[in-house]
């Protein structure tokens, strides 16, 4: 995105910037629908500010229309949801084998079971 | 190193043949330790017989990822912490069964088409090994680095006494000297930096996080720029499982290191903390080239703080890196801070209120930092970050809450200060071509307007925590358009030496 104002050279540097989630993984910018798409993760439902191109008709956070509060240039500020909401398969039954006969009350330890060691 | 490309990172691959890392066998495969092999890692004919098959085998699968061949691996490692080039260092009297074997590692990965640089990483400021500063011996590589771990690389910290002495909790170690006796030609290099501390067997659960946290972070990272550090590797940024077998018996199952990245993938205070910097030094371009023009305590009229000038040759630019002169002392001290700038000998802030050092911290302050078409002439808050924006510059400055900072624009006589949120602590000097802005930081984020339609954001550290510059491609090299730069080490494998 090079500058379109006469008389200034600056070459856009093609970052946004982004405050206030708790991690942002990516930014894609669709030029012809002007949205941009931001994923990452979040704790809990939050209003976001993103500095990005000032004519965006949406910003998208992980797939989802972040609704914009205010829009002052560059400047965005837009509500992001928290994480849904998911259930935790339960996990069992549960299989093991004990592998540490040796912490058992009881364990005697009998040297002829324990072959030397041969080579260093 | 296909999925490390898509998401936009480059690599210095590190194949061994021995790795450490505290791995099974150090990454060896076990059939290798019988004693059949010799004592390993020299250049005994049945060792070399033993690892040549696997080194051409890995050579070859790296090398269409190399970056001369349009791939993200910039650095291909030799070995690993492996002293032992000198039967006596000061006479410069080689040991032939190190330096040979190194010298086969290097010439059959050429062989095998790796021409990216070739590097090492030295266990310790002892060995003066595989430098082409330091002599033109067999084994040599084309950049050798320093691992470093100050605050202990294991939560027994007796295990490193041997290497830093007796253990003092933020106590920083001086690599300067060594480094312009080592490889003064080549980049200040640490390929492995202290990124947390492996929990040994009997180990305190959770690991030993306190010493090298959120403060660690802040204090250490930026006491290696200090010392001209210009690549930093951070061991680990991520640990996490040791599946299986795969360690070695001197840690159990978690590699979790306390480092940045928890081994259940969480972020914690000391990843935001480590990001603050990074993001600096990626928009920081001329502190890619600087000499180290003065250090010490004569930089401001506060004796418990000492200061380094980083200054770039070609541009002017200069970071001050200040922090205790003690560097394990964690009082608060204000000062004020005499700087060199394109305007003449300054000494700042020149309006508002000191600058300050709270606890185990350090700060970089920038003179004649360039950001599009402006300049910060000085600033006495941290540069966190900036980007171009429709033409238009947004600047991001940190400071700690309740702490003062104080910038100067110049060079664009439209920077005129429209508008700042909410503040009655903002004061504004206005110049014919810049302004200056005197400031207590409140806590968030306050924007300040400029009547050319750029913006300087000014964040709290937790605000800042939650800052991200995420790019638009996945070129690392964001924003830097221009092709890598390293200096020193791609031309000097073609120069004879």
């Amino acid at each position: 995105m090079v500058s379109n104002h006469p008389g200034r050279s600056l070459t856009d540097i093609p970052v946004v910037l982004v405050e206030g989630p708790y991690l942002v993984r990516s930014a894609i910018y669709d030029k012809k629908k002007k949205v941009l798409h931001l994923t990452g993760d979040e704790e809990d439902a939050r209003t976001i500010t993103v500095f990005g191109p000032k004519n965006l008709c949406s910003i998208t956070w992980n797939g989802q229309k972040a609704p914009v509060e205010s829009h002052n240039g560059n400047m965005y500020v837009v509500s992001t949801e928290g994480p849904g909401e998911f259930e935790l398969p339960s996990l069992g039954r549960w299989k093991w084998a004990d592998s540490l006969p040796e912490i058992q009350e009881g364990y005697k330890v009998n040297y002829k079971a324990w072959v030397g060691e041969l080579r260093s | 190193m296909t999925l490390a490309k898509e998401i936009g990172l480059y690599i210095i691959i590190r194949p061994g043949p021995y790795v450490n890392a505290e791995a099974n066998a150090g990454g060896f495969p076990l059939w290798l330790t019988t004693g059949e092999y010799g004592e390993l890692r020299n250049s005994d004919e049945r060792y070399t017989e033993a690892w040549t098959p696997y080194w051409e085998e890995i050579s070859g699968i790296i090398k269409p990822h190399l970056i001369t061949n349009g791939g993200n691996v910039i650095i291909f490692q030799i070995e690993n912490e492996l002293n032992g080039q000198w039967e006596d260092i000061d006479d410069r009297i080689l040991y032939p069964p190190i330096a040979d074997y190194m010298q086969l590692l290097q010439d059959s990965a050429r062989e095998s088409g790796i021409d990216v640089p070739l590097a090492h990483n030295a266990p310790n400021m002892n060995g003066f090994s595989w430098s082409r500063d330091f002599s033109n011996a067999t084994g040599n590589v084309d950049v050798v680095g320093l691992d470093s771990y100050p605050s202990c690389w294991s939560c027994n910290i007796s295990e490193c006494t041997g290497t830093n002495g007796e253990y003092v909790p933020y106590q920083t170690i001086e690599y300067y000297t060594y480094f312009t006796i080592q490889s003064p030609t080549q980049p200040n290099f640490m390929p492995e930096f202290q990124g947390g501390s492996y929990n040994p067997w009997g180990g305190p659960e959770g690991g030993c996080p306190t010493d090298i946290g959120v403060d660690f972070a802040n204090l250490f990272y930026r006491d290696l720029i200090y010392q001209r550090v210009s690549a930093i590797s951070l061991y680990m940024l991520f640990g996490g499982t040791n599946w299986g077998h795969s360690a070695c018996p001197v840690v159990a199952s978690s590699y979790d290191y306390s480092s940045p990245v928890s081994e259940d993938r969480s972020l914690w205070d000391k990843f935001y903390e480590t990001k603050l910097l990074s993001l600096f030094t990626r928009v920081a371009h001329d502190l890619t080239h600087t000499n180290r023009v003065g250090n010490g305590t004569m930089y401001t009229g506060n004796k418990a703080i000492t200061t380094a000038e980083l200054r770039n040759p070609e541009t002017g630019a200069a970071f001050y890196v200040v922090r205790h002169a003690t560097s394990s002392s964690n009082t608060r001290e204000t000062f004020r801070l005499d700087v060199d700038t394109s305007e003449g000998q300054l000494t700042v802030p020149q309006f508002g209120n000191h600058i300050t050092i709270n606890g185990h911290q350090a700060k970089i302050l920038v003179t004649d930092f360039t950001f599009g078409d402006k300049t910060l002439l000085y600033s006495t808050a941290e540069v966190l970050s900036y980007a171009i924006i429709d033409g238009k510059e947004v600047l991001a400055l940190w400071l700690p809450e309740g702490e003062s900072g104080e910038f100067m624009i110049k060079g664009d006589p439209r920077a005129k200060v429209l508008r700042v949120a909410d503040d009655s602590s903002v004061s504004v000097h206005q110049r014919n071509d810049g302004f200056a802005i005197s400031y207590t930081q409140t806590s968030g984020m306050s924007m300040i307007q400029l009547g050319d339609g750029a913006r300087i954001l000014l964040l709290d550290r937790e605000t800042a925590y939650r800052f991200w510059v995420p790019s638009l491609d996945n070129d690392p090299m964001v924003p830097e358009n221009n092709t890598s730069r390293f200096y020193g080490i791609q031309s000097s494998r073609e120069e004879p030496n």
